[in-house]
């Protein structure tokens, strides 16, 4: 059986919320995310508070560089940093969002299309595993 | 950060080649990122994260190159990017 990517990430320094919103940025990815958090509220505020951080630093690259190709890219990574949707409701209470925020017991089943999970939290190792075995072979799972 | 359990095309190689900076380092040092044209997972250092500057960058210039490869070898098959 084939496994997603799983990449274990240590906070040396800086918060989980930065350190995941930087790292989320890196995953421009069609689809859906998951994170798995013991306090989704407050994880979604500082997430989102970390994430519209991004934009004026992507619009600053848009704004002094010359090259088509460049442009082109952090123009969709602009328009994708403004538009990406979080929330905390679940998937069947609130289709269509681009990213979701649940505590691991209320995570029934991934999103669809769902190729990047973080898990925030503490969570057992079947858990862990079972999560594993129901994402593609082609996702990333972050484990903090 | 380690990664810790990968699929055998990359674990093999213990190492890959970060994406902004090209340097061969080890999995460990290394953050996955976008897939390239292939689908394969691509990375890049842990320690540009401290300069986000580099990071969006590096990543725009990668994704650049790889929708062009990806363009190339789809055009015309209705296949969906790995790329926004």
């Amino acid at each position: 059986m084939s496994h997603p990517y799983i990449e274990l990430r240590n906070l040396h320094a800086g918060s989980l919320s930065r350190d995941l919103a930087r790292h989320l940025y890196t995953r421009q990815l069609p689809g859906t995310v998951l994170v798995i958090s013991d306090k989704p509220a407050v994880m979604v505020s500082a997430i989102r508070k970390q994430w519209l951080k991004l934009l004026p630093a992507v619009q600053r690259e848009l704004s002094s560089t010359l090259k088509l190709a460049r442009i082109q890219e952090l123009g969709l990574a602009a328009l994708r940093v403004e538009k990406l949707h979080m929330t905390t409701q679940p998937i069947q209470e609130a289709p269509g969002h681009d990213l979701y925020i649940s505590t691991p017991d209320e995570v029934t089943a991934l999103p669809p299309r769902c190729h990047t999970v973080y898990i925030t939290c503490p969570v057992d190792d079947i858990y862990f595993n079972t999560l594993a075995d129901e994402m593609p072979s082609n996702a990333l799972l972050v484990r903090y | 950060m380690a990664v810790i359990k990968l699929s055998s095309s990359v674990t093999k190689q213990k190492t890959a080649r970060c994406i902004i900076c090209t340097r061969q380092r080890l999995l460990t040092a290394l953050s996955a990122g976008l897939r390239d044209a292939e689908g394969h997972q691509r990375f890049a250092c842990d320690e540009h994260f401290s300069n986000m500057s580099t990071v969006i960058l590096g990543w725009a210039d990668f994704a650049a190159v790889q929708r062009q490869r990806w363009m190339s070898m789809h055009e015309g098959q209705g296949h969906e990017s790995p790329l926004y």
